[in-house]
């Protein structure tokens, strides 16, 4: 059998339309997920099987025109433009939903130039209709010249027919520049005869826009040469489309004016009230981060008990040996203290994906534009900001959606300081130490302490934002202007997905880090130098009055400090010692330099070693001794020291090559690694000495 | 009279878009002499304006809306 070659397809439209409803409906899980949890602004891969033939699907964010004005969109049109690219695909599905058809036209009529093989597929018809908004598709079949078929992404409704297009070969020519009045017109034409892009509509975008056009020096001496003012042109384009989409539009399109805009009205009476629209947005928010905790509870129980009893079990079954407690006081620890942070994680990812589809995300931005312009930044800021507490580095790649660069710059900067999912274990680990878990009310107490942390990120992002928008120098005009689209109810399949491809990313890369890390510090810790080749005689000297089992601790404690791992934490303790921090947090802080949650891992296999009992991590903690104070280890003092040392730290290598990769300086790079190092160790600091 | 100085709920048709940045945005975004329109919301504190304009729902910055005029 020959193996053919897959089809390679591209899903393009506007945003908020059903597109990712598409994507996931086709390629299911079989997704090439971006590397990182989150919501995504990159284009997406995935592939699907059909009737024996392989496809391969990207979709591509959603844009607004073919004139970019962010760089998402910028990207996505780059991608559109570049034909000869191998990725470039082999036809393209040009989504359009019924509740928004002129406006997904407009968008329709610009690609339609661009000559790509295509095939239009009109989304929500029915939803439409149930909305007062009526859609004839054999009008509308008849009015455009290229194959468009009725959908519904949700069910896969005429997906049969779609798919026979697909594989039609689909001719597609160049049609009458509908775009550009008749006298200009030939200067663009003179434009592209001296060009190896013959497509005349690529060579008007190049024309036009500053961002598209790779040769500036030929394009600007064309303008200036024949005194072209191409501002003009891309106004008169848009208003020459919006022409011609009238003259057919009304007969594809009837709308109920009185029902068409009942719904969405209605709920935006409520949603956007300025006083109960902000009430209910914060509750959201509240409710969210509580359930987090309620609903988390129950089966986080069930994770430890299990990770216990495989300990337990495989202590049992595995022959004594090096490699055997590499395994049982290593990696079983380790992995259990990521896995257990499932549930919680899960449930963020959940609400989020609900907020993105239903439409609320936009009426974020609305609500809080004025607000976030007092901090330098956008409301389009607040869906980097909201996503950043999920995980910074999906979030840092959203801020693409911000116009103006210095607002995009100031979210970038701060969006670390929001508390991501990675530091969930962190703080869940600690809070357990000194808060006790009883409720106040009706509120649990831990789950309170957890939404204070929250707030801290929340304000210090505020603060830290306050001050960049004062030191750094205001750029070009900012401006807000979105499309808000109508509340959808959100496909409970399409949460799902999202949530499960969210967690399994997150699950992979901190678990990729976290397995090398704990196989790193097993070694490091289970050997050493001389003390500790020799500890059981020098500890048996050193203390004749011990009993057996005090003296097996005594030697355990001592062949620890004495490995390497605790030589390397003893010679940072005089930086850390100042915090509250004994070496073995020293370990635990720099091994989760990579990586935050590594923390955990890192501190249950420390904790581990050498230890008879199998316990709880949160139990053995609070009984640990610092040898040099006498105290204990886990002191409230410094419990909130590393708190806040975790909530101002950039330990995520993830994140700063990120940054580096949106902002493309490394000036801006460092900055904002300095500058979160230093606020996190003087926090830090103070608080700890405030409180000892 | 501009964009900006009406009040929720009253409504009215675009007659020109004055020249400055983002007026050729704005004709993408379906803000295009004769069109219909109507405010939905005004947010708090100066912040942006919600119309809905000719079955299309957008929102822009006060600012922005000044450069609208109407009728």
């Amino acid at each position: 059998m020959i193996k053919q070659e897959p089809l390679k397809i591209a899903l393009v439209g506007n945003p908020n339309l059903g597109k990712t409803t598409l994507f996931n409906k086709l390629c299911g899980l079989k997704q090439h997920t971006g590397n990182y949890p989150g919501v995504t602004v990159d284009k997406k891969k995935g592939e699907f099987i059909r009737s024996n033939k392989k496809y391969v699907v990207t979709d591509l964010p959603g844009i607004n025109s073919l004139y970019p004005t962010s760089k998402d969109e910028e990207l996505v049109v780059k991608y559109l433009m570049n034909q000869q690219s191998n990725d470039f695909p082999d036809k393209i599905v040009l989504m359009l939903s019924a509740l928004n058809l002129k406006r997904n036209l407009y968008l329709y009529e610009q690609i339609r130039d661009l000559n790509i093989p295509m095939v239009v597929a009109v989304n929500m018809v029915d939803v439409g209709a149930k909305r007062g908004v009526f859609v004839d598709i054999e009008q509308l079949k008849a009015k455009l010249d290229v194959p468009v078929v009725q959908i519904s992404a949700k069910s896969g409704e005429g997906f049969d027919e779609l798919f026979s297009y697909l594989n039609q070969p689909l001719k597609i020519s160049e049609r009458p520049q509908l775009y550009i009045q008749q006298e200009d017109q030939e200067y663009l034409k003179k434009f592209a005869d001296v060009r190896a892009e013959k497509n005349l509509y690529i060579n008007f975008l190049r024309l036009t826009d500053v961002s598209l056009e790779a040769d500036k020096s030929h394009k600007d001496a064309f303008i200036e040469g024949n005194n072209l003012n191409v501002r003009s042109w891309k106004k008169n384009a848009s208003i020459l489309r919006y022409k011609h989409i009238k003259s057919y539009l009304n007969d594809v399109l009837t709308i109920d004016k009185a029902k068409a805009t009942d719904f969405t009205s209605r709920i935006d009476r409520i949603l956007l009230h300025p006083v109960f629209g902000y009430l209910i947005f914060l509750a959201i928010i509240f409710l969210i981060f509580q359930s987090i905790f309620w609903i988390a509870d129950y089966p986080m129980g069930w994770i430890e008990s299990l990770f216990e009893q495989i300990q337990v079990s495989l202590t049992a079954l595995l022959p004594e040996g090096y490699l055997s407690r590499l395994v049982t006081e290593g990696l079983v620890p380790g992995i259990g203290g990521v896995v257990i942070f499932i549930p919680q994680i899960s449930i963020l990812f959940f609400f989020f994906s609900i907020l993105e589809e239903s439409g609320y995300m936009s009426r974020i931005v609305y609500l809080t534009d004025r607000l976030m312009q007092g901090f330098g930044m956008s409301g389009k800021s607040i869906v980097p900001l909201i996503s950043g507490m999920a995980c910074a580095i999906p979030a840092i790649m959203s801020a693409r959606t911000i116009e103006n660069s210095r607002e995009r710059l100031i979210t970038i900067l701060v969006t670390p300081l929001l508390t991501c999912s990675a530091r969930i274990p962190v703080y869940v680990l600690l809070i357990a130490l000194i808060v006790p878990d009883k409720d106040i009310g009706i509120f649990n107490q831990q789950g309170l302490a957890l939404m204070a942390m929250y707030l801290l990120g929340v304000l210090m992002t505020f603060i830290v934002a306050f001050i960049l928008k004062n030191i750094m120098k205001p750029t070009y005009k900012s401006y807000l202007l979105m499309e808000m689209p109508e509340y959808l109810t959100p496909g409970i399949k399409n949460v799902l997905i999202s949530m499960w491809t969210n967690v399994k990313s997150f699950i992979w890369n901190a678990g990729k880090i976290i397995v090398a890390t704990t196989i790193v510090l097993f070694v490091l810790v289970t050997n050493g130098g001389e003390d500790f080749k020799n500890a059981e005689s020098i500890v048996t000297e050193n203390y004749p009055e011990l009993s057996e089992e005090e003296l097996e601790n005594k030697i355990a404690s001592y062949e620890q400090e004495n490995s390497y791992l605790g030589t390397i934490g003893k010679a940072i303790e005089p930086a850390i010692a100042p915090l509250g921090y004994d070496w073995k947090i020293g370990i635990a802080l720099i091994s989760s330099l990579a990586a935050r949650e590594v923390f955990v891992g890192t501190i249950s296999v420390i904790y581990s070693v050498g230890s008879e009992e199998i316990l709880p991590i949160r139990d053995r903690l609070k009984a640990e001794i610092n040898p040099k104070t006498g105290l204990p280890a886990f002191s409230f003092a410094t419990c909130i020291s590393l708190l806040l040392f975790y909530a101002f730290s950039l330990q995520c290598m993830s994140t700063v090559a990120v940054t580096y990769k949106e902002t493309k300086s490394l000036k801006w790079t460092l900055l904002q690694f300095g500058y979160m190092t230093l606020l996190a160790y003087f926090m830090a600091l103070i608080a700890f000495q405030l409180l000892k | 009279m501009r964009l900006s100085d009406l009040k929720s709920n009253e409504f009215g048709v675009i007659k020109e878009v004055l020249e400055h940045h983002l007026s050729a945005k704005l004709i993408e975004f379906g803000v295009i002499p004769g069109a219909q329109f109507a405010i939905l919301n005004k947010a708090p504190f100066k912040g942006p304006i919600f119309i809905e304009i000719d079955n299309n729902r957008i929102a822009l910055r006060r600012k922005e809306a000044a450069f609208i005029i109407v009728e």
